[in-house]
């Protein structure tokens, strides 16, 4: 991921394979994040965020690789 | 509005899979009924507005669909105009009718709503549309709406059954009506444990995709006699808003709000005065926060609607999306037809179905696609 930044999730949901959250990052901006199958991230939960390269959003547990 | 509007008729084909039938053929069908009925009306049509949402990818028709079926149903002199506003389209087509109306461009227009979803693709499962990359790793409407809920839930207090109450009123609701593609009632417990599609959204609360077509007649009052119409009801007041892709809204969406705000200035009529509405319940719960922004419920309380048995405000009569499918384009009209049916039928006491409202959401937001379309009608002499 390139250029990480933080943030708390708004409101969030998963499928069979992957998981999605609207995340509010430092700063007002919101946008939508994509984490991998497994990943639950919950309301209130901070994550950090960065491009995927192809325009979308990749998140995960800070700390997390 | 600066004419007095009617819609005098309307009416849908049973929805579901039309395998081998072109939509456009389906459409011309419906609508050849309804001329049929209505010859005096027939005469008049001056005017003939089309809503499809894809039909590039459906038939490989992209322009002209409202011609191809004026062609096939005798009116090939007619004007036609093709209106694409997502799932909102045959909503957006009744308004442009009405607009030409008003203007005095014509007495009386043919409006069509029309889509071949299921019979585009083959049998099996549903393959996703590339929508961008986000689409291409698996976001799809389902998976916004149910973030959407996981906010709403987290807001208002709700419990997740309530919202899930949402599908299992509408498709007692679908029941009755012969044209919904699911017919069949039923039960909470099957709503909450059918698959998961996005969580807390499971499959019984995502409206079924179908093929399907619907067409109405809608005429100016100061130039066609429709008062001893049986089941003719007025168009009282329109209303469109678009918004941007702002994430931060979750719980509220502020185009179906400009969308009620101009249909109920232009009616003369208040939220709390609707008795019915069709409204885009393509999801249990954008169904509730749909309502929560035309102020139908107060907000915050909409998930009430769906255990409140006795409530005042019928919604969905016709089953909704999640009964009776979502042909896309023919949505609109098919929402039309149901509120129409509603206020014109007997089966209610008068003093409880004055006035009506349908309200239909295209485009998705992340992808900073959107129209909302509202409608305000009455029952004639109300």
């Amino acid at each position: 991921m390139r250029r990480p930044g933080s943030g708390q999730v708004a409101g969030a949901t998963f499928t069979e394979t992957a998981s999605f959250a609207v995340v509010d990052l430092e700063g007002g901006l919101q946008l939508l994040a994509i984490g991998p199958p497994g990943f639950r991230p919950r309301i209130g939960d901070r994550v950090t965020v960065g491009e995927h390269g192809d325009g979308t959003y990749d998140m995960r547990l800070p700390g997390a690789r | 509005m600066n004419r007095r509007l009617a819609i005098v008729d309307s009416e849908t084909n049973p929805f579901g899979r039309h395998q081998g039938h072109s939509a456009v053929a389906c459409a011309a069908e419906v609508a050849a009924l309804l001329l049929d009925r209505n010859p005096g009306v027939a005469r008049r049509i001056g005017l003939i507005t089309a809503g499809a949402a894809r039909m590039v990818k459906a038939e490989g028709i992209g322009n002209g669909l409202a011609q191809a079926i004026g062609q096939l149903i005798g009116l090939p002199g007619v004007a036609g105009v093709e209106v694409h506003a997502f799932c909102a389209s045959s909503n957006a087509a009744v308004h442009q009718a009405a607009l030409a109306l008003e203007s005095g461009r014509a007495d009386a227009a043919l409006v069509v709503g029309l889509e071949h979803v299921l019979a585009a693709q083959p049998r099996g499962e549903l393959q996703p549309e590339a929508g961008g990359p986000a689409s291409l790793r698996g976001f799809s409407p389902p998976v916004f709406y149910a973030i959407c809920e996981d906010r709403y839930l987290m807001e208002t207090g709700a419990p997740a059954a309530a919202i899930a109450q949402v599908a299992v009123n509408n498709r007692r609701q679908g029941a009755s009506n012969s044209n919904a593609r699911f017919k069949e009632e039923v039960t909470l417990g099957q709503v909450m444990a059918s698959r998961l599609i996005a969580s807390p959204l499971t499959l019984l609360q995502c409206c079924p995709q179908a093929d399907g077509a619907g067409a109405l007649l809608l005429v100016a009052m100061d130039a066609i006699e429709v008062d001893g119409a049986a089941g003719a009801v007025e168009l009282l007041g329109l209303g469109s808003g678009s918004a941007d892709a702002d994430l931060a809204l979750l719980t509220s969406f502020p185009e179906d709000v400009e969308a009620g705000r101009q249909a109920y200035a232009g009616a003369g009529v208040g939220p709390q005065e609707i008795d019915v509405a069709e409204v885009h319940d393509a999801f249990t719960i954008s169904q509730v926060i749909h309502l929560e922004d035309l102020g139908l419920l107060a907000r915050g309380e909409g998930w009430r609607h769906a255990l409140d048995a006795g409530h005042r405000l019928v919604v969905n009569p016709s089953g909704g999306l999640l009964a009776r499918g979502h042909p896309l384009g023919a949505t609109g009209v098919a929402q039309f037809d149901g509120v129409r049916r509603y206020l014109a039928g007997e089966a209610v006491d008068p003093r409880r179905r004055r006035f009506g409202l349908v309200q239909e959401a295209g485009g998705l937001r992340p992808l900073g696609q959107l129209q909302s379309e509202c409608a305000v009608l009455g029952r004639l002499g109300a």
